[in-house]
């Protein structure tokens, strides 16, 4: 970006200290209004004329991009990595648990544990069998 | 922002509540059998469970009698509000259980539905070679009692 400036920094620093010595017109202020408020000048005396004039909020520029290119930056890596972390979870949970604990011992070994299942399921087979066996007896008596 | 944050986090939590339901067998699986020398644990999920046609499959396995005592009170508290039960008790204690808990959360359609079920098994009261031996099994799926109950069958 071009600024668009029509003093040196010699006359800028003489146009200031003429303002601060009461020396100039309403044009000359005008000018020095102008000068200030572009971002190009950043001596000490071109700040302190700023701070008096009101320019409160005038940073040096490359110090505040960068501030906020390193915060943008921050941000994104954040955002990539709660994303991130979310999938991976995502994915877990869609690809499921199969674990065991047997005597305090763990178990992740698929086949070992359907097995476990299987043993379990069967005996509740079985009991379930009798249950029914039992019911169809006693209706038998009754009958 | 931080207000709708705030009331975010809250409904997640209840929501979280509401999931678990207050069953009393919940508490049996806090990680206090992992440990223990006399229990086995099953925990099954996701695309696992699915291939069986749950959504989850948690066991518990104790050979220490004590336990299974309290295994049984769980599974008691939590049948008397079931839907449906088949039981047998022995001897005055319960021998086997298979208990139809309701749904796992309210939902709008059929299709979301979701199903809870319980097994119980004491073989200490088996007829046939008793041994020291207390089974609960707590399913979760979408499917019916019928089908659930073709999952014990050989």
């Amino acid at each position: 970006m071009k600024h668009n400036t029509t003093l040196t920094e010699q006359q800028l620093n003489q146009l200031i200290e003429r303002y601060f010595n009461g020396d100039t017109t309403v044009d000359d202020e005008a000018l020095l209004r102008r000068e200030l408020a572009i971002d190009r000048w950043h001596t000490d005396v071109a700040d302190e004329a700023r701070f008096v004039l009101g320019y409160f909020s005038m940073a040096k520029p490359q110090v505040a991009t960068r501030r906020a290119s390193w915060a943008r930056r921050l941000a994104a890596a954040a955002c990539i990595g709660v994303l991130l972390a979310a999938g991976i979870v995502m994915l877990n949970a869609r690809r499921g648990q199969c674990v065991a604990w047997v005597g305090g011992q763990p178990i992740d070994d698929q086949e070992q544990v359907m097995n476990l299942i299987a043993s379990d399921l069967g005996n509740m087979g079985d009991a379930s069998d009798e249950l029914q066996q039992s019911m169809l007896n006693q209706l038998t008596i009754t009958n | 922002m931080k207000r709708y944050i705030v009331i975010f986090m809250l409904c997640a939590y209840c929501a979280a509540l509401w999931a678990q339901d207050g069953l009393a067998i919940n508490a049996l699986f806090d990680g206090r059998f992992k440990q223990s020398p006399t229990a086995t644990e099953i925990l099954v999920d996701g695309g696992k469970a699915r291939a069986i046609g749950l959504d989850i499959y948690r066991s518990l396995t104790v050979t220490d009698m004590a336990q299974g005592k309290a295994i049984e009170q769980n599974v008691t508290h939590d049948g008397a509000r079931a839907k449906s039960k088949e039981v047998e008790y022995r001897g005055g204690r319960l021998y086997y259980g298979f208990y139809e808990l309701g749904l796992v959360r309210p939902v709008k359609t059929e299709k979301q539905a979701r199903y809870r079920y319980v097994f119980y098994l004491n073989q200490s009261l088996a007829n046939k070679t008793p041994q020291n031996r207390v089974t609960l099994i707590y399913m979760e799926s979408k499917h019916g009692p019928e089908k659930i109950k073709q999952l014990i069958k050989k």
